[in-house]
């Protein structure tokens, strides 16, 4: 479970959340905490309750069962405590009409309750740091994609929560507009702010995510540390080798090898899967040196999200 | 490479411009108005922002603005030179009552309802609802931005109505009712668009909802039109103006209809964009009881204006709070039962008050029993009026009839709503909210036609009459008391018994579904145990 050993309390608790729609279960006993200072990744197919589980953490609906924390305020019996501590970037974005950025942030600014400076240095920070300040003056209709997902998350930053909420932020957006975008949720968790972000885009969410959740059908199938869900799903891993020269007899070695399976070589370089842990496949490379093969190099190819999603998830849908 | 870097700096210089425009106030003033608009509603800030922009306004303004002039070089060149010596202010004032009516009563309804739909269709408003503004702060917002359009329209008037007050022959207190009503009117018709508008899903066409506000609108403007333009041009009315008590105790519950319906609608419409973390049938069954209240009050003025028993304004309003209680009772009928472990914390302690506040929690079978008893209270409070008010007893026997519509109309409610709600207890439907309506509307219509079938076939479909099996008709039973038949009194005991009977099954499911009291809360860190079965004790406001 993400920090539940570590001494600051967590930013957003989930606990034992159910979420049904008559007989359809949403959300089925989904448990899991979120650090300050750290980016969750929510990650599930289509349908699988991310959504339904963000908006019961918004506070925009109720669990059937279960609570959730937000800096320590009940969904349920706080709602109002909870809005002060959180921006929430929903997937789909509406705008006003005939409005401009710092018209439609300053909106936001108020309907939060900050007033006078407070609201106006709001309006400016946000501005600042998600880029809008040179279109301040541009009406939002005329805004790309990209420039809308600022501002939109600008609207959830202006209060300064300490926990965000983005549900597909980067769908949809350019490759340059994605980095950017990962690179303003990085700079925001460095704030100490709690980031909970679901997305597609499986290796963007690996550079940023402390941790993940896999969930599908409404349940949460993996949760931890991506390292962690590596090492617990870990089946086999593919490793690689690159000798000093051809080495025929290196093929016929490896086959006779325990827990080596799927042996190819191809000049100096032969690969295989090793089904054994890390204890055993460094016994296997100090027993490569011992057998005088003339070893330049070993990578092992660790699983991917990508791998583990597969992996992990059946692409049911409910 | 200059010219681009010319654009650049024109545009940062804009930019900067317009971060200064909403966030540095330039100008004294502007920093008293800034100062200002944080102590208001920020929904307010922004649609005047909108509707400053908004093409709508912008052309409605200015065409209100040009047909005023135009009505007043056509005013006076019509009444030259007569304006100097003839009281010409009813004249002149019926065209800018015109003038300030249309747009107020239908352009602005108009323009709060798109405000609320567009909220409603694209999205915007989950992001409102997680502001820490309320759902009233919402719908309330939105009122204020049409009442303040009301009011530059208003202000536009302003020079011209004094002009009209100039030219004689118009009270102060003549256009204060004038204008006075025409603003509650285009309260309470802008609350009900924000209501129909709250109505609306994403992705869906409002046809039905926009029809239904310009069934309202229109009808109602029109209507006021009518009255407003008799009202100028009679005598009666200003002299009672001017003169007669009896006449502001007349208006003051016409006006209190108006805002307590803008009320109920506004509590209805937050209720639609609120979250089910509060007990949001409390506010809406206490504005239903409210415009029930201003109901009589009209009644009783108009015994005190008339200083006698008016049957026919009892009636007529008996049988409006009938139908109204009827359209609400079903549309309560497969209310959710739903209250959140929230509001469910902050019922009362003691079982006895908690039964007694029970029909202000939402559920169809309290829904009914509020239904009924708020219904059946009217009947007796007409009744403690007409025992008690000092006029004196009428002396012919069409109030007594009239007393027997009420019960009528009583069990009739009784009758029909608990029937649909026994019926709905077994019944699942997609859209539970407009359930209870149709059930309903099919229950009244078989009530109404069976009678007359089985009449016609027992007189060989030569010819059917009211029978005692009749009065299970809703709308001929009540006609024929109307009309003193003694049928209705002799055939009164089968309808009431089969109420009584309706009631006590319904009751008896009411009992069932008393909400308890959650537990106290528990750290749900500490929460290990497992749910018995989540769908069992589910919470879901699906779950009918």
């Amino acid at each position: 479970m993400v920090g539940l050993h570590s001494s600051d309390p967590p930013a957003m608790e989930l606990r034992r959340l159910h979420r049904f729609f008559g007989p359809t279960a949403a959300v089925q006993d989904v448990t899991f905490d979120v650090m300050p200072g750290h980016v969750f990744g929510f990650i599930g197919p289509n349908g699988a309750g991310k959504t339904t589980t963000m908006r019961i953490l918004a506070t925009l609906d109720t669990p059937t069962y279960g609570d959730a924390m937000v800096q320590g305020h009940s969904v349920v019996n706080d709602p109002e405590l909870v809005r002060q501590a959180m921006g929430f970037m929903p997937d789909g974005f509406g705008t006003y009409t005939n409005m401009d950025c710092v018209e439609y942030l300053d909106f936001f600014a108020r309907a939060y309750g900050l007033v006078g400076r407070d609201r106006t240095s709001a309006v400016r920070q946000t501005l600042g740091f998600t880029g809008l300040d040179k279109i301040a003056s541009k009406p939002i209709r005329g805004l790309s994609k990209g420039m809308r997902q600022r501002l939109c998350l600008g609207r959830a930053l202006i209060h300064d929560p300490a926990v965000l909420i983005l549900d597909e932020p980067a769908n949809g957006l350019d490759p340059r507009a994605r980095i950017e975008l990962r690179q303003m949720i990085q700079a925001l968790a460095a704030r100490g702010k709690a980031v909970l972000v679901s997305s597609h885009i499986l290796t963007e969410l690996a550079e940023m995510a402390n941790a993940v959740g896999i969930i599908e059908r409404g349940r949460l199938l993996a949760v931890g540390p991506l390292e962690d869900i590596q090492n617990s799903f870990r089946r086999h891993s593919k490793i690689r080798i690159r000798t000093h020269q051809p080495q025929p007899a290196l093929a016929s070695w490896l086959q006779g090898r325990p827990q080596v399976d799927q042996v190819e070589v191809d000049k100096d370089v032969a690969t295989f899967v090793f089904t054994g842990d890390a204890h055993e496949q460094a016994q296997l490379v100090r027993a490569l040196c011992d057998a005088n093969f003339p070893v330049l190099e070993v990578m092992s190819q660790e699983q991917s999200l990508e791998d583990l999603f597969m992996q992990i998830t059946t692409g049911a849908v409910q | 490479m200059t010219s681009i870097s010319q654009d650049d700096q024109q545009l940062d210089q804009r930019n900067v411009a317009a971060m200064d425009r909403i966030l540095e106030a330039p100008s004294r003033w502007d920093r008293l108005m800034a100062k200002w608009s944080d102590r208001i509603s920020p929904i307010l800030v922004r649609e005047t922002r909108q509707q400053l922009k908004s093409r709508q306004f912008v052309i409605t303004f200015w065409a209100v603005l040009i047909f005023v002039l135009i009505w007043t070089i056509y005013g006076i060149a019509e009444k030259m030179p007569a304006i100097y010596y003839e009281s010409t202010g009813p004249f002149m004032m019926g065209g800018y009552f015109v003038l300030f009516l249309l747009p107020t009563c239908i352009s602005v309804p108009l323009a709060a309802y798109q405000s609320m739909a567009a909220e409603m269709d694209e999205g915007t408003g989950d992001v409102l609802a997680i502001s820490t503004l309320t759902p009233w702060q919402i719908v309330g917002g939105k009122l204020l931005a049409a009442m303040l359009q009301t009011f530059l329209y208003l202000a536009t008037l302003t020079p011209c109505i004094v002009l009209t007050y100039l030219l004689r022959g118009l009270s102060i207190e003549t256009i204060f009712v004038i204008l006075f009503t025409t603003i509650v009117l285009s309260a309470a018709t802008s609350a009900v668009a924000i209501f129909l508008a709250s109505t609306n899903r994403q992705g869906q066409r409002p046809v039905i909802s926009m029809l239904g506000l310009m069934l309202i609108c229109i009808p109602l403007a029109l209507t006021w039109m009518g009255w407003g333009m008799s009202a100028l041009n009679s005598s009666n009315f200003l002299s009672m103006g001017n003169e007669s008590v009896r006449f502001w105790l007349f208006m003051l519950p016409i006006w209190g209809l108006g805002l307590a319906y803008m009320f109920l609608a506004l509590n209805t419409a937050a209720a639609q964009i609120g979250i089910l973390a509060e007990n949001y049938a409390k506010p809406i069954r206490f504005w239903l009881l409210a415009t029930q209240w201003v109901w009589l009050s009209l009644g009783i003025a108009s015994t005190i204006s008339s200083q006698s028993l008016q049957s026919e304004v009892w009636s007529t309003i008996l049988i409006v709070l009938a139908c109204q209680w009827l359209v609400a009772g079903s549309l309560m009928l497969k209310e959710p039962q739903f209250l959140s472990l929230r509001a469910r914390r902050s019922l009362a302690r003691s079982p006895l008050q908690r039964i007694a506040s029970a029909w202000l929690n939402p559920g169809g079978s309290w829904g009914y029993v509020f239904v009924v008893v708020s219904f059946g209270s009217a009947a007796l409070v007409v009744e403690a009026h007409r025992r008690l008010n000092p006029f004196g007893r009428p002396t012919d026997t069409k109030f007594d009839w009239t007393m027997i519509a009420a019960i009528l109309m009583t069990c009739h409610l009784v009758f029909y709503l608990g029937l649909a709600r026994l019926l709905l207890l077994r019944i699942q439907h997609r859209n539970p909210k407009i359930s209870g309506f149709l059930i309903v509307t099919l229950l009244l219509a078989l009530g109404s036609v069976l009678p007359i079938i089985i009449s016609l076939v027992l007189n060989g479909f030569n010819n059917y009459s009211f029978e005692p099996y009749s009065i299970f008709n809703p709308m001929w039973s009540v006609l024929e008391a109307f009309q003193e038949n003694s049928v209705v009194l002799s055939s009164l005991p089968l309808l009431i018994l089969a109420a009584f009977a309706v009631f006590l099954a319904v009751l008896r499911n009411a009992a069932k579904t008393l909400h308890t009291l959650p537990a106290p809360p528990t750290s749900v860190l500490g929460s290990k145990s497992s749910p018995d079965d989540p769908r069992r004790g589910g919470e879901s406001p699906f779950d009918g």
